[in-house]
């Protein structure tokens, strides 16, 4: 039984410039449930602090990563720019009110709720919240800490192989951060640090999983079908909440509107471009069909290159990282199959691929790599046969309000958490997943005054 | 209608003017590309998107855009018309499950037997000799459609004067060497082989050798002498290499426990998508390109080729077919180009290393559904 730390008592035991978990470097926890219950005696220092305490505090530490100069820079390519806008005040306010019941000072104190007048309702942290943080996209595992940490719960991150050392060096920053609140009181981003436990198993620890698991409040679950069962049939106390992220699928649909002229098409090819190449595609919130409808004076044959084109500029703004040989080969496989009936455009090396074939229907298979299948329909409408439930993000480019709702109210009554703009598909808000996560972070009470 | 790669095939496999040959190599590629862009509509489309006409002056092999191998498995490519195809091979259904389709027309086939003959006579014995084959008879055991190994089998067996078939399935359909025949045969031949000077190729799968024969007979403690006879493997090492097996161990045991020479036993490369095209071993352990054959190894990102010694994925080129354009494909085999110079046991080619296959990262992305959920 192996299990490693790679952040603990405000220390990390990894040195940047990693990304990926080497077992080598890391400290072994020998006694892993004195590890959980040392951690557990943490949960008073987050109580100290204020909901906006915790808002001014994330919204120094994203000024403070902003310097062209800050050590995190090296992970620009990772999500690091999004992050320091997400973490910023604004957004994290309206984050946690609207997760929060419309009000984030149910977080420090008995307050009156407007509805139910005479009763005063408080949201107590669950606890001790474990998070299991997929490999595919980086940031969402930090999105998920600083929700855990919003809600003044503990935090203890398992966290992936790969990428799974940027966790531990972003948490050694909180220290950078110390300020007085409007009251005097110091806030210090290292004990706020402290309050949080990065470690590393091999996925066959079965045991140490299930002594993770077992000591959760909260299970908050990212990755794909084989990960979220292993996590989910784990031993757990019978009033644990589960939070799970698991394996979903986005496309986009454009209307003809926006082929109606070059200029129109270019710029919904440019929003696309941005939603399929962010996190190397790999998100669940990432477009893999576009579904595009006839009738537009731009031909499908056209906007492919036009997508082509964007896709070309975006990917020298947003590098990516290397496929692995089997995801290359599987692209390479669709760019003949699509080649022999249809129209391709892709980069001369593995960086983007856009495929069109008329003999081809549906929602496509993800290969990723930046690869995007183009479909025609005849009508957006068409679309509503093939959603369901296992559909996270639907970029929607139609003019017509009227028709727009009409198919927003039909995809997600089928099953689609959310239909943003294109362009804005790969911006994480809530609810996600179909929840607003730190509501189900916190224990409500109440009582009558 | 004569093409030029008739003329390419007139070349001996391993020893030839190298500025005729490849001259002679590109013309013929050209010719076929030209052929196959007439002649199989999605060819033409794919070269298309691939920005590549075949009639405008090449002389570069990598400008040839490349079929992946296992777009075999999904569409049916063909350029002659189906009364023209006279058999067609079907490859062994490895990870995916579905099996490549190759649809084989009489000048394919006729083209694939003179280069696979013409490698094999320089590998093995130059006239055709005994075969003991280490499978089971595809006449006992039936078969629907012609496999892989059939297909494979029968591609060495142009050499045989005669052959044998030493393994039977048995009732709950394991594989099983029929030991006894083996010692009979091997007894009544070993006088032979020294006394007649006859020629003597031991064929079978390299697992299938290594596990069936060489365990089996070091398990009974038995031992022949064959010293003489040359042993011809193919079907990769993924199988033996899981079991700690390497090419070193195996020439060992073989040599003790067949008495055939290291320098006698042959690891041969080849894919059912390029059938006829085969790759030999060299004294040094690589596998060589022939006169019909050119590898180009490229970087798996950038699908640029890549300097020789360096890894990336096999690129294969032979202009010997002309019922499907499976000229240039790209393998998901990964391998290096180790030399260029004519190999210490004098063949002209290139040499290179099979090092393995495509491997997963073990993260994908999210949108890997389960199918159930997925409408097409």
């Amino acid at each position: 039984m192996s299990v490693y730390s790679l952040f603990s008592e405000g220390q990390g035991s990894t040195k940047v410039p990693e990304v990926d978990v080497d077992v080598s470097t890391l400290n072994q926890i020998h006694d892993f449930d004195a590890f959980i219950e040392h951690h557990k005696n943490r949960k008073n220092i987050l109580l100290d602090y204020k909901i906006d305490d915790i808002l001014e505090f994330f919204d120094c530490l994203a000024s403070s990563w902003e310097s062209p100069s800050h050590p995190l820079q090296i992970y620009k390519n990772f999500g690091l720019s999004y992050l320091i806008q997400w973490l910023r005040h604004p957004n994290l306010c309206k984050l946690s009110d609207i997760s929060i019941n419309n009000n984030r000072k149910y977080l420090d104190e008995l307050t009156e709720n407007p509805i139910y007048q005479g009763i005063q309702f408080r949201a107590h942290p669950q606890g001790l919240i474990c998070h299991w943080i997929a490999g595919n996209v980086p940031v969402l595992g930090i999105i998920s800490l600083v929700q855990g940490i919003l809600t003044k719960n503990l935090n203890l991150i398992r966290t992936s192989k790969s990428f799974g050392s940027i966790m531990p060096n972003i948490l050694e920053t909180f220290k950078e951060i110390e300020f007085r609140n409007d009251q005097g009181d110091l806030i210090s981003g290292g004990k706020i640090a402290k309050t949080v436990s990065v470690i590393y198993y091999e996925k066959d620890e079965t045991e140490i999983a299930n002594v993770l698991s077992q000591n959760a409040d909260v299970r908050v679950i990212w990755g794909g079908h084989e990960a979220v069962n292993a996590v989910k049939n784990l031993r757990k106390t019978i009033d644990c909440t589960d939070i799970i992220f698991g394996p979903k699928y986005s496309y986009a649909i454009i209307d003809n509107t926006f082929l109606s002229d070059e200029r129109s098409a270019t710029e919904a090819s440019q929003r696309l471009a941005f939603d399929i190449a962010t996190n190397d595609q790999r998100g669940c919130n990432s477009p893999h069909t576009l579904f595009i409808e006839k009738g537009g004076k731009i031909s499908t044959e056209r906007f492919c290159e036009l997508m082509g084109k964007s896709l070309r500029s975006v990917t020298k703004l947003i590098p990516k990282t290397e496929l692995d040989t089997v995801t290359a080969t599987e692209i390479l496989n669709k760019r003949a199959e699509y080649g022999f009936t249809g129209k391709t455009v892709c980069s001369e090396g593995m960086e983007w691929s856009v495929l069109f074939s008329r003999a081809k229907s549906g929602l496509a298979n993800p290969c990723y790599g930046s690869t995007i299948f183009i479909r025609e329909i005849e009508d957006i409408f068409d679309i509503e046969p093939l959603v369901n439930t296992a559909h996270q993000s639907v970029g929607l480019a139609i003019s017509d309000v009227s028709n727009k709702s009409k198919l927003v109210e039909e995809l997600t009554r089928r099953g689609v958490s959310r239909c943003p703009d294109i362009g804005k598909m790969s911006l994480f808000e809530v609810p996600w997943d179909g929840i607003f996560p730190m509501g189900k972070m916190v224990r409500w009470s109440y009582y009558h005054k | 209608m004569t093409f030029k790669v008739n003329e390419l095939l007139s070349f001996r496999s391993s020893s030839y003017n190298s500025n005729d040959r490849l001259k002679l190599f590109i013309d013929s590629m050209k010719e076929m590309a030209i052929y196959h862009y007439e002649n199989c509509q999605p060819y033409q489309n794919f070269c298309k998107n691939n920005n590549f006409n075949p009639y405008l002056e090449t002389n570069r092999l990598a400008d040839y855009p490349y079929i992946p191998v296992n777009i075999f498995k999904s569409s049916k490519l063909a350029s002659v018309p189906e009364s023209q195809i006279v058999t067609t091979v079907q490859s062994s259904a490895t990870t995916s499950g579905i099996p490549s389709k190759i649809p084989v027309d009489f000048e394919t086939s006729k083209r694939q037997t003179i280069a696979s003959s013409s490698v094999l006579k320089s590998f093995l014995f130059p006239k055709r000799h005994h075969f003991f084959i280490l499978d089971s008879d595809p006449k006992v055991t039936l078969n629907p459609e012609m496999t892989a190994r059939i297909a494979a089998t029968r591609g060495f067996l142009i050499l045989a004067k005669n052959y044998e078939y030493f393994m039977n399935y048995t009732s709950n359909g394991k594989l099983s060497l029929d030991t006894e025949k083996f010692i009979n045969f091997c007894s009544s031949l070993v006088p032979s082989l020294r006394e007649q000077n006859i020629n003597l190729t031991i064929f079978g799968f390299t697992f299938i050798i290594y596990e069936y024969l060489i365990k089996n007979l070091q398990k009974r403690k038995i031992t022949v002498n064959l010293r003489g006879a040359k042993l011809a493997h193919i079907g990769g090492w993924k199988k033996l290499s899981e079991k700690k097996v390497d090419s070193n161990k195996f020439k060992s045991d073989i040599q003790k426990t067949l008495g055939v020479l290291p320098a006698d036993v042959v690891d041969f490369y080849g894919f059912t998508e390029q059938m006829g095209i085969i790759y030999g071993e060299n004294s040094l352990g690589y596998k060589m390109t022939s006169a019909y054959s050119e590898i180009i190894i490229r970087d798996p990102n950038t699908l640029e080729p890549v300097e020789d010694g360096q890894i990336g994925l096999i690129q294969a080129l032979s202009p010997i077919f002309s019922s499907y354009p499976g000229i240039s494909v790209l393998t998901e085999d990964l391998g290096r180009i180790v030399s260029r110079e004519i190999s210490p046991c004098g063949r002209q080619g290139i040499s290179f290393e099979v090092v393995g296959r495509a491997e997963a990262a073990e993260v994908r992305g999210c949108g890997d559904l389960m199918e159930e959920k997925m409408v097409f």
